[in-house]
């Protein structure tokens, strides 16, 4: 600490003075979405972890303080484990496949070829479709009798499956729905970090002597990978507030095979009417992905690399 | 031996970014080709690496017919305009990925990437990456890359644009002693007529995707081959003066330009008659523009009276910008010169300094 450094009183007064004129100037830009925030996210985020401490009645009223009661049977209810470990196999599988495929696609259609757009546009069509939409689709393709997905797997030979029925296939079929469902989104992201890689680089890579599948791996993967890391969080947070398809397609079923936690939050909160249960999972959950995402970020550190 | 273009042309639609190119670079040359932008200079490079094909026409290296080679087959490494290091790896890596893609023990890269790292003085930076480099630190990594490799040829695209003057100069005295040094064919597209002069075994004129000339710099210099060449080589540029051809006495001819009356010796009278033209275009570079009280008794081929408008002092030279007839023409002066803005003065210039053109071709007569 030099002395030089230490800003005289007048000074320090002075950058106050600053600081409090460029928070006034600031709070109209920031005011709308602040209050927006409040309503929507803070206020039901607070509300909840209050609600955590309370019973109620199935309105969420008469409230009476019962501690960490319900957050304590929360984390010990072994459904609430298994629906926890329903949900990072869903997680898993969807996060792993979007990934996977939207990187293939976005790889497939960022060459320039006449008619690319065409190809780009279908690909990525399916950001533009609803939830409910597309979980219907899926519930006819996927229908054992009549199902498209049966008929072909029976036209190539293979036992076909009960798919939203049987345990062992009902959240396999309900991740290829989000896989479908998120792929988009995923290949749009990817297809964007692809086109900011200077074309420069796979020429000096060229020269080098890399092949193809060396430019992919030393060139193209690592200047994606913060591409990647966002697709995956992103991932992980939507496997992880997943509810519509599975509302839809097998309402939680069969054996709470496909009960992963936001619907097991929805059917105590709005079934079960209990409602101080409900929130205290609610905030488990919202402990658990922070925590991911904090891991994912705290990983990314050692393998993605920021230009 | 080295580097042969055999009839190469490029077309993008209908424009032809390189046309009917033929050009022969020696075993170990440093080879510059220069030209304004769009001149196709990139183009033939790119060709020669392998990194565009080209429309119709040949390119081989060490005699061998190469035009069907992918890049990684060709065996020459290019130093990029903006270097286009792998950002997210480490110099050491950077220098080492060409030498990895081609099976290389683990111990001779070590080596090899030592050994240049040391040769260009970049041995403390091989754990850096490219980001935490200066301008002229990715200049030697991007150099490092392409030497480690022991090529057939280096070809390099412009790799000094990216440095400040004084680096630029630094750089370009490196670049000549480690050509020395590795004896290896080097390609080298500038526009800067600086580095053409100052690197050039000989130069490759290039213009809108024709060769213009080859030749040593001081041949093109001297000698251009046209008025293209005439008038991109040299700093200031040359001026030209065009009028209509008139029998002087003794066999010689007269040219008159608006303001300065040009008198043909005899030699090069017999010459401008055999091309039987009306007009003729004389070039003259700046320096040869004299004043005429300098000049004592040395034989002239014009003399004229000019206002000096603009001097521009520049310590080891004066450049003065003079209004002649109703246009400016540049002559570059000693630093001592007598003379002032506003003036008006008499100058000269010596009949073996005219460069002669036809205004129809433009090529120069001899």
């Amino acid at each position: 600490m030099s002395i030089a450094s230490a800003p005289r009183p007048r000074e320090r007064r002075r950058g106050r003075a600053k600081v409090v004129r460029e928070a006034v100037a600031a709070s109209p830009f920031v005011l709308p979405s602040l209050g927006l925030f409040s309503l929507f996210v803070f206020y039901p985020l607070v509300r909840s972890i209050w609600l955590g401490f309370h019973a109620t009645d199935p309105f969420g009223r008469r409230e009476v303080w019962v501690g960490i009661a319900q957050y304590r049977d929360v984390l010990t209810s072994s459904d609430f484990r298994y629906s926890l470990f329903v949900t990072g196999q869903f997680a898993l599988y969807t996060v792993i496949g979007s990934t996977a495929i939207g990187l293939y696609l976005a790889l497939l259609v960022h060459r320039r070829l006449p008619g690319i757009l065409l190809f780009r546009t279908v690909y990525t069509s399916t950001v533009a479709s609803s939830v409910a939409v597309s979980s219907v689709m899926w519930l006819l393709l996927l229908n054992p009798g009549v199902g498209v997905l049966n008929y072909l797997i029976g036209k190539g030979g293979l036992p076909t499956a009960n798919w939203l029925t049987d345990p062992k296939w009902a959240l396999v079929a309900i991740a290829m729905t989000t896989v479908w469902m998120n792929v988009g989104l995923a290949t749009i992201v990817i297809l964007a970090g692809l086109q900011n890689i200077p074309e420069q680089l796979y020429e000096s890579a060229r020269v080098d002597g890399a092949r193809p599948w060396d430019q992919l791996l030393h060139v193209t993967l690592p200047a994606l990978s913060p591409t990647l890391l966002f697709v995956s969080v992103v991932g992980v947070i939507f496997a992880f507030e997943s509810f519509g398809q599975i509302d839809i397609l097998t309402k939680g079923g069969p054996l709470n095979s496909t009960t992963v936690i936001v619907y097991s939050i929805y059917r105590e909160a709005f079934l079960h009417y209990n409602v101080g249960l409900a929130s205290a999972q609610a905030v488990v959950l919202f402990v658990i992905v922070l925590l991911l995402t904090g891991v994912q970020f705290l990983a990314a550190q050692r393998w993605v690399f920021y230009r | 031996m080295g580097v042969r273009f055999d009839q190469v042309s490029k077309y993008f639609g209908d424009v032809a970014a390189l046309a009917d190119f033929s050009l022969d670079v020696a075993n170990g040359e440093f080879m510059v080709l220069l030209g304004p932008s769009g001149c196709g200079k990139t183009t033939a490079l790119r060709i020669l690496a392998g990194l565009e094909e080209a429309t119709s026409g040949d390119v081989l290296i060490d005699e061998r017919v190469v035009t069907d080679l992918n890049a990684r087959d060709r065996d020459i490494a290019m130093v990029f305009q903006n270097y286009a290091l792998y950002p997210h790896m480490s110099v050491y890596d950077n220098i080492a990925f060409g030498l990895r893609m081609r099976q290389i023990t683990r111990r001779e890269i070590d080596r090899t990437v030592h050994e240049a790292a040391e040769l260009l003085g970049i041995a403390e930076l091989l754990k850096r990456k490219p980001g935490q480099l200066s301008g002229g630190q990715r200049q030697r990594v991007a150099l490092g890359r392409a030497i480690v490799r022991r090529p057939k040829a280096f070809l390099m695209d412009e790799p000094l644009s990216n440095l400040d003057a004084k680096l630029r100069a630094q750089t370009r005295i490196e670049l000549i002693r480690l050509h020395r040094r590795l004896q290896t064919t080097v390609l080298y597209v500038t526009h800067d007529q600086v580095e053409a002069m100052t690197m050039g075994g000989r130069i490759a004129v290039m213009d809108r995707g024709r060769l213009q000339q080859v030749g040593s710099p001081q041949d093109v210099y001297t000698r251009p081959a046209n008025r293209f060449v005439a008038e991109f080589i040299g700093s200031p540029a040359m001026s030209f003066f065009q009028g209509p051809l008139a029998d002087g006495p003794g066999g010689t001819l007269a040219v008159d330009t608006a303001g300065v009356r040009f008198v043909l010796g005899a030699e090069r009278a017999a010459s401008a008659r055999r091309h039987a033209l009306a007009e003729i275009t004389v070039g003259v570079r700046p320096e040869h523009i004299e004043l005429a009280d300098q000049f004592g008794e040395r034989a002239t081929a014009a003399a004229f009276d000019a206002h000096v408008d603009v001097i521009e002092a520049l310590g080891n030279e004066t450049h003065a910008t003079l209004l002649v007839g109703g246009r400016a023409i540049i002559t570059r002066l000693p630093p001592d010169a007598a003379i002032r803005a506003g003036e008006t003065r008499r100058f000269a210039i010596a009949p073996q300094h005219l460069l002669l053109f036809d205004p129809a071709s433009g090529g120069r007569l001899e």
